[in-house]
């Protein structure tokens, strides 16, 4: 669909991805989304005093995401600005690595 | 044991090294290299080597970074610096100096060296061909003239006449030479210039040979010659450093044919590409430069490749320093997101792509993402529900933004996207309640965002809801076949639902909503109701018989459940028929199947059992005769209404996700399309039989199952399941004493059964005290209207996996990778004879042969060889019904005489055959088994239940704890 291509072609051209196939297009956004996952999510949990780790623990097993989004938000009230930073940081860090492979 | 000429023996090692009398002076007074030698060298390359224009373009030559030539190359493609490279390459692979000093080996010996190590046959049949050639060329031109002959008109007779005269007159030349050349310089320091036309070559060589400071004598070359490339350098300096190989043995392996050391160096060649393509970055990146690898884009995914292989690094760096803890929530979260299927790994990643440059409020998507990925697989599947939501909800913003004919900007398009897309996150995630907040605040789009949520969201949320909020649920706005939880489903409301503005329902969106299923409300239920209603309306209305294959009845039983299950299914207003609705037809129709068979079906949740009795009383399956009675049409409506509940909940339990969506390719989308219309079970006669089918679907309907990524995932599910199938046989085979404590045993799991399907419903011990499963309640999907029998699919993707781990290109990170099934090796191989296999397919068939028990038969095709030991392998009968797959008969004639292999596998029934070519014993037309492509002429066919003997079998039977014997070959050798 027409939408679903057009948050696609952002992502390709913010990662100047646009000489490449459609399939290739694909492997890189999302292995470049698993990168910015496991690097979102240790900036966030690393902000998690070490005494909320436990409650995190208990939270996980109970699967519930509204309990775990509050908790989140409550333990770590700058937690969505450091996701946005750390997303941001790594965007400009990969076309970085990219460009100088140039 | 053979001997090599020393001059070949240091050249071809890199230890020659040129001492003064190997020097000659040529008429300008500049001492060279011993040209004749230099020659030698290059003629005995040449004749090994396959003449370029006489071949057809072989990968190897195509993409070999070794078959680059330069300006000085003597004769087109066959200068000597390639000629080196190639053989540098080769030489690598010589074996090590413990297995080279061997000397003395029996034929088992070689037979075990070939299979442990089998490049150890390149050298040898490398120097086996050198001392040969050296041979003819210094003792007899007739000889050298008989080898050549059949290289083709290229390499003719009189064209080495003159070659062999031209290298008499100039060995004569260089001898004289030397001569005056050693009389001149003996004692005495010099500087040694290589002439300009031949420094660029020499300097090459002279590198190579370390002719660059031999004892006194320096070289220096007058002529600027570009600096050698760094692969090839590297290349050469693999010869001289990695290559010390001395004494090999040959004994025992001179009798290769000049054809099969063909094949072995291009086998060591690509070998060696392949290495040098893992382990050396730098140099596959020059080979890209230079073309070697073909398209620009794989250069470009390699240097994303390159750029990945920094990210990852500085990921794990950042996330490292977090400490322990920490670090593993990150890994989790990464091994969560691998394991979810490429699209939603793409609608992640763009959820976090736009967190960050959207308003701060909306990172709160990111967030939720954090925490399903913390969740993982308590939760997983519901994040699958995002997919389904952000299209549908994108198809609703689209709707309502152009209502009026007005189309929607670029930036209304892509802000909805955007909304759209984090409420597929934040439904995905399970924070539905504070995702509409979010993007309500955000946007000001509250009422399209709620609406877009109250429409496409599962019942029992809505229902939760309405229930917290005090709403009625207005029925008209479920649609009860659009499952959130299944992403394939594409629904797109804006082509077919004109739903009229709704009042905005007030939600509490503070509330915390819990999205566990809670019994529904009045008005939901009383949707639901409707739903089946309809379902039932649309059962069969009157009792009638059929046979099958007549009139246009399909033969298969299978396929005629499958065309009454569909029918029954509530599908109106259907978009898409999709993964979920195929899935659950497949299984209804199974569970027929079963049920026609005499099996019980269990209990599932709330749902009944039900007898084989039971259905009995509705249905009548006269196998013999092929007739299928419907005897009170009314209960097998209810039968498959309970199947259908079934389904349902092994679909919201993620069961058929793993087992009966594998097999949704299976069928044409051709077939499809008949089994929605069931045209042909519309009237039996003259009765309306009910069976109305769903005519208004169209084939565009119908998902692409093919290029499904749940089916794909499915697929690998599969795969996973044949894997654990072989360590539980491996197991029983281990111990053939029942396992205590099992629940089931695996006899009630019929071979063809998807056993993702499987549920360990608890179930009554059966008559003979073991607890069986064969309620199979989500049952096998028999695939007998599928393009191929489940059976023949089991083979085909254990075959496929194998061979792709065999000849498959892991490439970088993912990238590039290439399928063993597409290598040039298995299509060359796949059709040739299977003891004409070679390298690590033979290594492969060796261990099948010793694994599965089962005997090369004369002429059969490596592929249906393979096939058929892992079919007996995995016990498939009915694969085994198919006709060999053979070659064109050889000269190789298997006789009686010739001694078998005996089965090695415990439980493997011995198998023997004799005449290659028998009677083909008539097997009864199966339309779910295919028959493979056979190659050529001869078929044989057998039987693999029990011992089949063919001919006299007390003249094949093997002795005891014989060796392995390919048909066809002197054991005597």
């Amino acid at each position: 669909m027409m939408q679903q291509e057009e948050i696609k072609n952002t992502l390709i051209e913010e990662l100047g991805l646009s000489s490449l196939s459609d399939e290739n297009k694909d492997i890189v956004i999302s292995k470049f989304g698993e990168n910015l996952l496991k690097r979102v999510t240790a900036i966030a949990l690393s902000k998690l005093p070490e005494e909320a780790r436990a409650e995190f623990e208990s939270l996980s097993q109970e699967g519930d995401n509204d309990k775990m989004h509050n908790f989140l938000k409550a333990k770590i009230p700058e937690v969505e600005e450091l996701i946005q930073t750390e997303i941001k940081e790594g965007i400009a860090e990969f076309k970085n690595i990219v460009t100088g492979l140039k | 044991m053979e001997k090599i000429d020393p001059f070949s023996q240091q050249l071809f090692s890199g230890t020659w090294e040129a001492p003064n009398n190997d020097l000659i002076k040529d008429n300008g007074g500049v001492y060279k290299v011993d040209k004749d030698k230099e020659a030698y060298a290059t003629e005995l390359v040449e004749a090994m080597m396959p003449d370029s224009s006489e071949m057809e373009p072989s990968p190897i030559e195509s993409t070999s970074p070794l078959h680059n030539s330069t300006n000085n190359t003597p004769k087109s493609g066959k200068n000597i610096l390639k000629s080196f490279s190639e053989l540098a390459y080769v030489r690598n692979q010589f074996p090590k100096k413990d297995d080279a000093q061997k000397t003395e080996k029996t034929p088992q010996d070689l037979g075990a060296m070939a299979t442990k190590k089998e490049r150890m046959w390149i050298p040898h049949a490398i120097n086996s061909q050198i001392d040969r050639m050296n041979e003819d060329l210094k003792d007899s031109k007739e000889r050298l003239e008989k080898m050549i002959k059949g290289k083709g008109p290229k390499k003719g007779i009189e064209y080495y006449k003159q070659k062999i005269s031209f290298y008499e007159s100039e060995i004569i030349k260089a001898e004289d030479a030397r001569n005056k050349a050693k009389a001149e310089n003996q004692n005495k320091k010099q500087t040694i210039e290589i002439k300009k036309d031949d420094a660029k070559i020499q300097k090459e060589i002279g590198e190579q040979l370390n002719l660059i400071d031999s004892g006194e004598n320096q070289i220096r070359y007058v002529d600027n010659a570009p600096k050698m490339d760094a692969f090839k350098r590297a290349t050469l300096k693999d010869l001289s450093e990695s290559d010390k190989t001395e004494g090999i043995d040959i004994a025992g392996l001179s009798n290769l044919e000049e054809e099969e050391v063909d094949i072995l160096l291009k086998d060591a060649l690509v070998n060696k590409e392949e290495e040098s393509q893992e382990t050396s970055a730098p140099m596959i990146v020059e080979a890209f430069d230079k073309g070697w690898y073909g398209k620009a884009e794989e250069l470009e995914m390699h240097k994303f490749g390159q750029a990945f292989e920094t990210f990852d690094q500085n990921t794990d760096k950042k996330i490292e320093q977090h400490g322990n803890w920490v670090l593993e929530k990150a890994r989790s979260a990464g091994e969560w997101y691998k394991k979810q299927p490429l699209k939603y790994k793409i609608l992640l990643s763009a959820g976090l792509l736009i967190s960050a440059s959207a308003p701060a409020v909306l990172a709160g998507a990111a967030v939720s993402t954090i925490a399903t990925a913390a969740f993982a697989g308590s939760i997983g599947q519901r994040a699958l529900g995002g997919l389904a939501t952000f299209v549908a909800a994108e198809a609703w913003l689209k709707k309502s933004a152009e209502k009026g004919g007005v189309e929607r900007t670029k930036a209304e398009a892509t802000r909805h996207t955007i909304e759209a897309a984090i409420l597929g996150t934040l439904v995905g995630s399970g924070y539905v309640a504070k995702g509409l907040k979010n993007i309500a605040d955000a946007t000001g789009l509250t009422t399209l965002i709620t609406d877009a949520y109250h429409y496409w969201l599962p019942t029992e949320d809505v229902a939760k809801i309405m229930e917290a909020n005090g709403t009625p649920l207005p029925t008209e706005q479920i649609a009860p076949t659009a499952t959130p939880e299944a992403p394939g489903v594409k629904l797109d409301i804006s082509d077919t639902l004109d739903v009229p503005e709704p009042e905005t329902p007030h939600l509490d969106i503070d509330t915390g909503l819990n999205t566990t299923a809670t019994p529904l409300e009045t008005s939901t239920l009383s949707a639901v109701e409707g739903a089946t209603k309809e379902v039932l309306e649309r059962g069969l209305t009157t009792d009638f018989s059929v046979e099958l294959g007549k009139n246009g009845i399909p033969t298969s039983l299978e396929r005629v459940f499958h065309m009454m299950a569909v029918n029954n299914m509530g599908l109106k207003d259907i978009v898409i028929f999709g993964e979920a609705d195929g899935a659950k037809s497949l299984n209804i129709a199974a569970n027929l199947v079963k049920l026609a068979e005499g099996h019980n079906l269990a209990d599932v949740d709330n749902l009944s059992g039900i007898s084989a009795s039971d259905f009995n009383n509705a249905v009548t399956w006269d196998q013999a005769k092929n007739i299928l009675t419907i005897k009170d049409h009314g209960a097998f409506n209810k039968i498959v209404e309970n199947l259908g509940g079934r389904a349902d909940t092994l679909w919201d339990q993620g069961v058929l996700q793993k087992g009966s969506v594998a097999y949704l390719n299976d069928i044409k989308p051709e077939t499809w399309t008949e089994i929605l219309h069931a045209d042909p079970l519309e009237k039996v006669g003259d009765i309306e039989t009910g069976i109305i089918g769903h005519d208004d679907i169209t084939p565009n309907q119908i998902t692409d199952f093919d290029n499904s990524e749940m089916v794909k995932t499915a697929d690998e599910a599969q795969r996973k399941i044949a894997e654990r199938l072989e360590a539980l046989r491996n197991e029983l085979n281990a111990n053939p004493e029942p396992i205590k404590g099992t629940t089931y045993t695996v006899t009630g799991a019929d071979k063809t059964t998807p056993a993702g399907d499987w549920v360990s419903t608890k179930e009554a011990p059966s008559a003979n005290g073991a607890e069986v499963i064969e309620n199979a309640t989500p049952i096998k999907i028999p695939a007998k209207d599928a393009l191929e029998s489940l059976s023949n699919y089991n083979v085909n993707k254990i075959m496929n996996h194998d061979i792709d781990g065999l000849f498959g290109k892991k490439g970088f990170f993912g990238f590039g990778a290439k399928s063993g099934l597409e290598s040039p090796e298995w299509l060359k191989a796949k059709g040739l004879p299977v003891n004409k296999a070679s390298g690590a397919l033979k290594n492969y068939i060796e261990n099948l042969k010793v694994h599965t028990g089962a005997v090369p038969q004369a002429n059969e095709t490596t592929e249906g060889y393979i096939k058929r030991a892992i079919a007996h392998f995995i016990k498939d009968d009915e694969w085994l019904k198919t006709p060999l797959t053979t070659v064109a008969p050889t000269p190789e004639v298997f006789t009686p005489s010739e001694t078998l292999t005996a089965p090695t596998s415990p439980t493997s029934a011995p198998e023997v055959f004799g005449e290659p070519k028998v009677t083909p014993i008539p097997t009864p037309p199966l339309e779910t088994i295919p028959k493979p492509p056979i190659a050529s002429v001869e078929t044989v066919t057998h039987q693999s239940t029990g011992p089949t003997v063919y001919g006299t079998p007390e003249a094949h039977l093997p002795p005891k704890n014989s060796g392995t014997v390919w048909f066809g070959e002197n054991n005597n050798k």
